[in-house]
């Protein structure tokens, strides 16, 4: 049995990329994990209820806000939205992201060569 | 979010995470419907891709961090349930822990009051009283201090920032409902204020007025205000009559004052009641000395300037302070120091009670944990962590614990006032016994303590729990079980140890009683009244006005309808050795100042001997015409006879006493029979004089009657009355119940340690009881098959109550070894028995034994009557 902390991503991957997502527009969970997969190519094999935990505490770091709506289905539904504390966090995490997959990439290129 | 306000909202913020996993799903299984596939199939794939929906659900809700809080929760609703599925356990449960808190929280209430609180006074841990002490015999000993030597210490000492004294006279006054003899207390000029007491109506009293000759000042004590002045508030001022002086009212003290004793109703300055030349006396002992140690002094310092004092005075003043030493002690220890052995010891002995309690509780939820097996290894089995396990059971038994806690305060409250009602003099009470918030903590700290106590190995076990036990559905025959049944053995064997000890110790203190009360106190104590009428000096100047008061006081009660007889002595037996006197025997060397011989002085009339049935053993007894003015004649005890007269007769010998103004010989005329001025100690050597030829002014009636006591006294009450409307009573009370008096701090402790034991041992027998119980079901099936092949009832009792009893035995030879080496600590309680005492310690190992082979005989009994058909089938 897989739990959401072993994962195959490393911590605070998934909130990344929730927060990332959220940036271009607000979603709803169901959204939001299709399209996560989706841009993903299927590559992360994430399932979709770990996105639940994610979001949960993104709403307690009050990086996220999340209020009920309707979607453009017409459905009834929870729609996330990214505070500015969240577009804050979202940019360091990147920075730091780019910043780690570079030494990693120079590090696995070396090895190749 | 604040922490709070989460937690409040919590519950919504977890319908909306429900709602919205419920709604993803539903979204998914649409879409994947639409897309051409079946309901079935979709919702199963929906869910596939989803994870698992609990866990998902309880990850989420953990992010919020509440997770401890709601598996409390779930642990104290999953408790709760299980305790209310078997209430006859829970009850059995409760009411052991019930009595076992119960009474330990009674005892901390006592021990808390009298021991662990400070005194209620400013700082009382500086707070000393200072004794003389006799340097020659034993340095500890501790003495009043007399007047003169009070001075010296005041006037010399570098230590003390402040320094006090008091006496205890009685006073005759009449209030507005009628003449009372009460007890006051005559102190220093800020003695008060040294203990940081002031009064709560009008003021202290003022240094110069703590002189001779001063103003007469007195401060009414609470009660006294309330009884005899309908709490007057415009009492400051007006003047009352102590006898026949006037004082002026300065103050009322607050209620429940209880210094330098209880039960006092008024204060005036020390050195109004003491004439200046008498403040110079250095022979007459009466005061007690507080003191205050400046800031920076040390006990030992304060000793060691006091010993400086005391060798000055020796130097300076040979005739009186020679072998005279000055002992210091703390106010608190001074108090309390009496009474803490056998505070200490109640509290060992409930904490006792406590364990075999414990014990017991633990037994029943082995026995239930036992039934619970498959529970726990399924819930094992399903991912239950053990640590969660224990923690469910832990506070399973905290719950119990916790009730049981609760109810115990109810026993508290039944059983606080049966200890106050058992209190004895000794036992001092400065702050108040109750349920207050220092008892309430202990007792939820002693109910959480109890719980995890007796909850933590049954917890362990079950946690440990086969996992293959849920499979094979049977604990029977395995490894776990009989580790269980050498568990509950230790348990109980532990109970009998320990209710060993209690009640070894019970006996002992049983048995002291029983030798103390056994003492022969040389006089019959059934049907005799006795009150002291204290005659005021100022009312009846003139000794031979007091002989005549009294001749008619006692006439008068002769006359009346059910006395048999009536006498008089200035001390009753068993009231203490207080007021003895230095002799010599005329004809014989005189002794040197620092080595004299005392003996007890005690004025009586001559019926004094027929109403108490003390015998006359040689010579004659006191007579009409051993007045004043005629021959000086005395009797003396038996013990004092044998100690000076070993060889010859006392009778027609003369000793010269050294008390009063004439000091010219008294003649021995008679001997009579020892009398105890302590029930605890040896008759002391006696000297007995004709009041009339003292004309002691403070006699103590005593009077032998065929009616009801009560109706004696109000009899003796009226006759004193129509003698002098204003003359009080005071010491009213019957022979017997001075007796009961003197031995009430041996009752305390026995009653209190008996009562402890015996609950011990029915603890213990019910521990027995339900561990053999619970085997002979156990062993149901094993008992049909020996019986079906033959095995005889008989043969089946034995084997069952054999191993009931080789726990026992086990249990009892602990316990004895355990009493060898802890009724030592009982010694200072016991009177006249070894603390180990062979016999007690027989016959209480025999009693348990008894009482343990009967709880084991009667679950045992049951296992004879197993049907082999039933048995087999049984499971």
């Amino acid at each position: 049995m897989k739990t959401p902390e072993q994962r195959d991503l490393f911590p605070g991957a998934l909130e990344m990329m929730i927060l990332r997502t959220l940036k271009r527009q607000r979603l709803h969970g169901y959204a939001l994990a299709q399209h996560i997969k989706r841009t993903s190519n299927d590559l992360l094999q994430i399932e979709e209820g770990s996105l639940y935990p994610a979001l949960q505490r993104l709403l307690k770091a009050q990086l996220v806000k999340a209020e009920w709506g309707i979607s453009s289905t017409n459905r009834r539904v929870r729609i996330y939205k990214l505070t500015a504390a969240g577009a804050k966090h979202l940019e360091r995490q990147v920075s730091g992201f780019r910043r780690m997959l570079k030494g990693v990439t120079r590090v696995l290129a070396l090895g190749e060569s | 979010m604040s922490w709070l306000k989460q937690l409040f909202l919590r519950q919504r913020l977890y319908n909306d995470l429900d709602q919205e996993i419920a709604l993803h799903l539903e979204e998914r299984i649409e879409e994947l419907v639409a897309s051409g596939m079946s309901v079935k199939d979709a919702s199963a794939t929906a869910r596939r891709e989803f994870g698992n929906v609990g866990l998902v659900k309880e990850t989420a809700r953990e992010v919020w961090g509440w997770r401890w809080l709601e598996e409390l929760l779930g642990d104290l609703r999953y408790g709760l349930r299980g305790l209310r599925k078997s209430p006859g356990f829970t009850a059995i449960a409760i009411l052991t822990l019930a009595l076992g808190i119960g009474a330990n929280t009674a005892i901390f209430s006592v021990v808390d009051a009298v021991l662990l609180r400070p005194l209620p006074y400013h700082d009382p841990d500086r707070l000393m009283t200072i004794f003389e002490s006799n340097a020659a015999n034993d340095y500890f000993s501790r003495n009043a201090a007399a007047p003169g030597n009070f001075i010296e210490w005041r006037r010399r000492n570098h230590v003390f920032s402040q320094i006090g004294a008091a006496s205890l006279p009685g006073f005759n006054i009449v209030g507005t409902v009628g003449p009372e003899r009460v007890t006051g207390a005559a102190i220093s000029a800020g003695t008060l204020a040294m203990l940081g007491l002031r009064p709560a109506l009008g003021r202290d009293i003022e240094p110069e007025e703590d002189r001779d000759g001063a103003n007469r000042v007195v401060l009414l004590g609470y009660a006294l205000w309330q009884r005899q002045f309908g709490s007057d508030p415009n009492i400051v001022g007006k003047t009352i009559r102590l006898g026949t002086l006037p004082n002026t009212v300065i103050g009322v003290l607050p209620k429940g004052l209880t210094f330098p004793t209880e039960n006092l109703d008024l204060w005036v300055p020390l050195e109004q009641t003491v004439s200046a030349k008498d403040m110079q006396w250095k022979n007459s002992h009466y005061l007690s000395v507080y003191a205050r140690l400046k800031s920076g002094v040390t006990l030992m310092q304060a000793r060691a300037d006091l010993n400086g004092i005391a060798a000055a005075l020796k130097q300076e003043y040979p005739d009186t302070n020679s072998g005279k030493g000055i002992y210091l002690v703390s106010v608190q220890e001074d108090l309390i120091g009496d009474v803490k052995p056998a505070l200490l010891t109640l509290l060992v002995a409930v904490a006792f009670v406590l364990f075999i309690a414990c014990a017991n509780v633990a037994n029943l939820l082995l026995v239930r944990a036992t039934g619970r097996e498959r529970e726990m290894s399924i819930r094992l089995a399903l991912g239950a962590g053990s640590f969660r396990l224990v923690r469910q059971m832990l506070t399973e038994s905290v719950l119990l614990s916790l009730a049981g806690g609760a109810a115990g305060l109810l026993i508290d409250r039944w059983a606080s006032e049966t200890l106050l009602a058992l209190r004895p003099p000794s036992l001092p009470l400065y702050n108040a016994i109750g349920i207050d918030s220092r008892v309430l903590v202990f007792a939820v700290g002693v109910s959480l303590f109890t719980g995890v106590l007796f909850g933590i190995v049954p917890a362990l076990r079950a946690a440990g729990s086969d996992l293959n036990l849920a499979s094979r559905g049977t604990s029977r025959g395995s490894t776990v079980a009989r580790r269980m049944r050498l568990l509950r053995n230790i348990f109980v064997g532990g109970e009998i140890a320990i209710s060993l000890v209690l009640l070894i110790g019970a006996g002992l203190l049983v048995r002291s009683f029983v030798r103390l009360r056994g003492n022969d106190v040389g006089f019959r104590a059934n049907n005799i009244v006795t009150a002291r009428v204290s005659i005021p000096e100022d009312k009846y100047p003139e000794d031979a006005q007091v002989l005549r008061f009294y001749d008619q006081l006692l006439e008068r009660v002769r006359a009346l309808p059910g006395a048999e007889e009536a006498g008089m002595t200035s001390f009753l037996p068993l009231t203490g050795s207080n007021f003895d006197n230095s002799f010599d025997i005329v004809g014989r060397p005189e002794r040197p100042r620092s080595d004299k011989t005392y003996a007890l002085v005690r004025f009586v009339d001559p019926s004094y001997f027929h109403v108490m049935q003390i015998p006359l053993m040689k010579g004659r007894n006191f007579e009409e015409h051993d007045r004043l003015g005629a021959r000086r004649v005395m009797l003396i005890s038996e013990t004092m006879a044998k100690r000076y007269w070993s060889e010859g007769s006392p009778l027609g010998q003369h000793l010269t006493v050294y008390f009063g103004m004439d000091q010219s010989p008294w003649e021995v005329v008679g001997v009579v029979r020892d009398v105890r001025s302590k029930i605890a100690s040896d008759p002391e050597p006696t000297m007995y004089f004709p009041y009339e030829q003292a004309a002691y002014r403070f006699m103590v009636v005593t009077v032998r009657t065929n009616r009801d006591p009560k109706t004696m006294i109000e009899a003796i009450r009226g006759a004193t009355r129509t003698l002098d409307s204003n003359q009080p009573l005071s010491q009213v009370r019957t022979l017997d119940g001075l007796l009961e008096q003197t031995v009430m701090p041996w009752r305390f402790s026995m009653t209190l340690l008996v009562a402890f034991a015996v609950l011990a041992l029915a603890l213990a027998a019910a521990g027995i009881y339900g561990v053999i119980s619970y085997t002979v079901e156990q062993r149901t099936n094993e008992i049909g098959i020996r019986m079906t092949l033959g095995a005889q009832p008989r043969s089946v009792l034995r084997m069952v109550v054999r191993q009931g009893m080789a726990v026992a035995a086990v249990g009892i030879g602990v316990g004895i070894g355990g009493a060898l080496y802890l009724t030592r600590f009982l010694t200072s309680q016991l009177y006249s028995v070894q603390p180990t005492d062979p016999l007690t310690f027989a016959g209480i190992a025999a009693l348990l034994a008894a009482v343990a082979l009967f709880a084991n005989y009667l679950p045992a009994r049951r296992a004879t009557r197993v049907d082999p058909v039933v048995a087999l089938r049984y499971e």
